[in-house]
């Protein structure tokens, strides 16, 4: 049940909306046109239901704004038909919530229209260009009214702050706003020439092919998310202590990227990085990596190629880019101790360090067989021990400040090992246990072989 | 070592003429001839002209590489078929361009568009740019005269609805044609049946073909209203689709490779030999054209074909000599299941699944008839797994007819005559064998 407030706020939004579309049927002079309209309305709320709204989702407020040449601010009342019965699930409430601040919306732009000279009746070359004024600034308003009520109800059910939300949606809504005001102006445009309705057929095949890609496009990226997922997860029949390793240091690889102030496609990027570092363990031997008790120099080598064997796989993946440096170079060590090139401070690709830092948290985190699991503060506080060592410092307090900050969700206590499975006696993550083929001195001394 | 892939997909020996050859050479004749006929007789309504060239080339700039490498210019396209449809400019009156004039507007404007990816060192695709200009001209020698008698263009004007009908009948027909031309390069290589692959680019251009030629009959539609203004609102439609298809090719390359990167997952780690699904996967999607399979089985037929040996991953060490034609059928009949559990949690559709675990029956039974449940695209990757496993590594023709004779020997229920018969077809057209 809806909060009383959002009541109170949809019933007085609801009799604004209704005094306007009364006030509307009354002045309107263009019947046929408002009838039309409202029959387009309802279309395009049905086409939606029916192939899901993608690309669709803003097309009534689209045909709202073409009426402003036809009808001038009266065209309110066309969005009345999403109130007609359908067989949507959506709760009344919100379906008068959507037609009315649409009304309201589609009012007040229209005012602005007309203020600023926007003809109505007709429109001909000679109004050009002065005419994109008044459709711009009508659109910009009718946008405006529509994000200011929808925050609105937000706030008042989610709590929801106006500045941060408008912040987040503004570039999308931006671009939405430039193409589709214009698409709007267009509508109105043929609506009013002398092919009229008739031509606005021709305006849905590109609309639909819109529609129909961007769907695709919404399963592609779905699929293709599970299949990295299946990449990362190639590796775990051979190792089963390290499930969910890769999901977990991509999550803690987010969290960093994010601390840093990444965001886009540079936060994508080093998050699936996370997922997939340790993938080119799948080119090291089963009996390497199962061993249980001390590694060879070779069997130790072999180890050390898992970040080349990795961007071997990953190589010919484009939108890795980025990411194929931090997998290659996820073992070096902060002061030049690590592999495969021994490279030290600010040469490490920055993919890299945040992978380090990552990769190591949740494998302190995680139970191994020689050892339990670590606290989360022990972690952190290995991390800072390490900082300089292992670790670039400046990285390593972003990291523990926002895992303080917003907590972690460590690997499970107890990983689904079958009783018989063979498990290792070290991790090649593991800073404070390195392979016991090493001196066991936790991130002291060089390590560079 | 003979690579069977560059000859599988190139250019095959035995087709007399290149229909990608004979479209640039026509379509570069069609617009020397233009461009020299226009530069004689002069440039009528100069500034339509050149807000159409304009975008045209824009268009061409924006262009788009659709799945299955077909390059497409919808923007410039609908552009020049704008300007081809182009019946009343207001201020300008009729437009008499001649039919040269628009070829020599929408070839200058389409070359001009495609400079900078020349100077990048890219591709110029003069193949889809001498489709356009081809279907332009056709639409044109069909159109221009249209407006350009006066008799005629005062019998349409007066009755708008034959205008309308006209341009709608004009812009469809550029639809099919350039559908039509599409198809014609392919099947000049005959790596198909003619009809199959006529289907396919059909298919293929069915959405973005419509969009083109709907925006294309509605740019002289709103130019009656609102003059060239109407230019850049027209087009409002269209980029959206192109942005919406630019995001889906975007995002079906992306997944191609990461499934080819899962695939080779299993060469990496040594249970399968350097390169064998690769060469599957070639030879598999080269006897499905053969075959006339759809572009959505084809693709199916790709992924299933990546990922027939994926199974292994399962297994904690790798069985010697990989799962090959020669292990026993349980083994591999157990990878296969693995496999298919592998592709289900890849996220990849249902299908694939089914054709990984189905590509180990044999596809009929003693006493039995054609086991309808095992699948075609199960069928193509058996008999081409053996295939590569026969080879091997071998590089004489010897061999390949050796492996090719023990698999006729294996037709009563191993491997589907039909699917044998095309892979010998294959590998003749290719030169790879001889009869």
């Amino acid at each position: 049940m809806p909060k009383r407030a959002t009541l109170i706020y949809v019933v007085t939004l609801g009799a604004m909306a209704a005094a306007i579309s009364v006030l509307s049927l009354v002045r309107i002079e263009r019947l046929t046109d408002v009838l039309l309209f409202a029959l387009l309305t309802y279309a395009v709320e049905m086409l939606k239901r029916r192939i899901g709204s993608g690309m669709l989702a803003s097309m009534s407020s689209v045909v709202a704004v073409a009426t402003y040449p036809v009808v001038g601010p009266w065209g309110g009342p066309i969005l009345l038909t999403g109130l007609l019965p359908n067989r949507s699930k959506m709760r009344i409430v919100n379906r008068i919530f959507n037609v009315s601040q649409g009304i309201i919306c589609t009012f007040v732009g229209g005012l602005v229209y007309v203020a600023l000279g926007g003809p109505v009746g007709s429109i001909s070359a000679d109004e050009f260009p002065e005419i994109l004024i008044p459709v711009t600034a009508a659109n910009f308003v009718w946008h405006l009214g529509n994000f200011i009520l929808v925050t609105g109800v937000l706030r008042i059910e989610i709590g929801m702050r106006l500045v941060g939300a408008l912040r987040s949606v503004l570039p999308e809504v931006m671009g939405a706003f430039l193409g589709y005001s214009y698409l709007g102006f267009l509508l109105a445009i043929l609506w009013l020439g002398d092919v009229g309705v008739f031509s606005v057929i021709l305006l849905l095949p590109p609309l639909l092919a819109a529609n129909w890609a961007f769907a695709q496009y919404g399963e592609e990226q779905k699929a293709h998310q599970a299949t990295l997922q299946a990449l990362a997860q190639a590796i775990e029949t051979k190792d089963l202590y390290t499930r969910g390793h890769g999901e977990r240091v991509s999550r803690a690889a987010r969290i960093l990227g994010a601390q840093m102030g990444w965001d886009g496609d540079r936060l994508e990027a080093v998050a699936q990085a996370g997922l997939l570092h340790d993938v080119g363990k799948i080119g090291v031997p089963t009996r390497v990596l199962q061993k249980d008790g001390k590694l060879t120099e070779e069997e130790y080598d072999a180890i050390k190629l898992h970040p080349l064997h990795g961007v071997e796989l990953v190589g010919d993946i484009a939108f890795l880019e980025d990411a194929r440096a931090g997998i290659m170079h996820h073992h070096e060590r902060y002061d030049g101790g690590g592999y495969p090139s021994g490279l030290a401070g600010e040469d490490i690709p920055i993919f890299a360090r945040v992978l380090a830092i990552a990769d190591a948290f949740d494998c302190m985190t995680s139970v191994r067989s020689y050892r339990p699991a670590r606290s989360v503060s022990e972690a952190l506080n290995e991390l800072i021990r390490c900082k300089g060592k292992h670790f670039d410092p400046k990285l390593v307090d972003l990291f523990v400040a926002a895992i303080r900050r917003e907590g972690w969700a460590p690997a499970p206590a107890a990983p689904a090992v079958p009783p018989d499975a063979v498990a290792a006696a070290y991790d090649h993550d593991d800073p404070t246990q390195p392979p016991p083929v090493e001196p066991a001195e936790p991130c002291g001394g060089s390590e560079a072989t | 070592m003979q690579s069977p892939s560059r000859s599988l997909t190139g250019q095959m020996p035995t087709s007399l003429v290149d229909g990608s050859a004979v479209l640039i050479i026509c379509g570069a004749l069609v617009a020397v001839v233009a461009v020299a006929g226009t530069a004689v007789t002069g440039v009528s309504a100069p500034m339509v002209a050149v807000a159409f060239g304009v975008l045209i080339a824009i268009g061409e700039v924006v262009r788009l590489r659709l799945p299955g490498d077909r390059v497409q210019a919808p923007i410039g396209m609908a552009a020049a078929l704008g300007y081809a449809l182009l019946s009343y400019v207001p201020g300008e009156g009729r437009p008499d361009q001649s039919i040269v004039q628009t070829i020599a507007v929408t070839s200058g404007g389409m070359l001009v568009g495609t400079l900078p990816y020349m100077l990048a060192g890219r591709p110029p695709e003069l193949e889809s740019i001498a489709r356009r200009v081809l279907v332009i001209a056709g639409v044109s020698a069909g159109f221009r005269p249209l407006v350009g008698d006066d008799r005629i263009y005062a019998w349409l004007d007066s009755y708008p609805p034959f205008l309308v009908t006209a341009t709608v009948l004009a812009g469809a027909a550029a639809w099919v044609l350039e559908a039509l031309l599409a198809a014609g390069v392919p099947a000049s290589r005959q790596v198909g049946p003619f009809w199959a692959l006529v289907r396919n680019e059909f298919a293929a251009y069915l959405g973005i073909g419509a969009a083109v030629a709907s925006t294309g009959i509605l740019i002289p539609l709103a130019i009656w209203q609102v003059g060239l203004w109407a230019l850049p609102l027209v087009i409002i439609p269209l980029l959206l689709a192109q942005l919406a298809y630019r995001r889906y090719a975007g995002i079906r390359r992306t997944q191609d490779q990461t499934i080819r990167a899962l695939s080779r997952a299993t060469e990496v780690g040594g249970y399968t030999e350097t390169g064998h699904a690769r060469r599957v996967t070639e030879l598999a999607l080269a006897i499905g054209r053969e075959l006339g399979l759809t572009d959505e089985r084809l693709r199916l037929l790709q992924y299933a074909a990546l990922m027939h040996d994926v199974g292994q991953l399962s297994l904690a060490d790798p069985i010697p000599g990989g799962a090959t034609v020669l292990t026993s059928p349980e083994r591999r009949r157990r990878i296969a299941s693995l496999g298919a559990a592998v592709v289900r949690r890849a996220g990849l559709r249902a299908e694939v699944a089914e054709i990984v675990e189905a590509q180990v029956e044999p596809y009929r039974r003693p006493h039995q008839p054609d086991d309808a449940s095992v699948p075609l695209e199960s069928r193509i990757i058996k008999v081409v797994n053996a295939y590569d496993d026969l080879v091997g590594t071998a590089t004489s023709e010897d061999a390949r007819l050796e492996a090719l004779e023990r698999l006729r020997l294996g037709m009563a229920y191993e491997y589907d005559p039909r699917v044998v018969a095309a892979l010998a077809r294959v590998l003749a057209r290719a030169g790879l064998i001889t009869h």
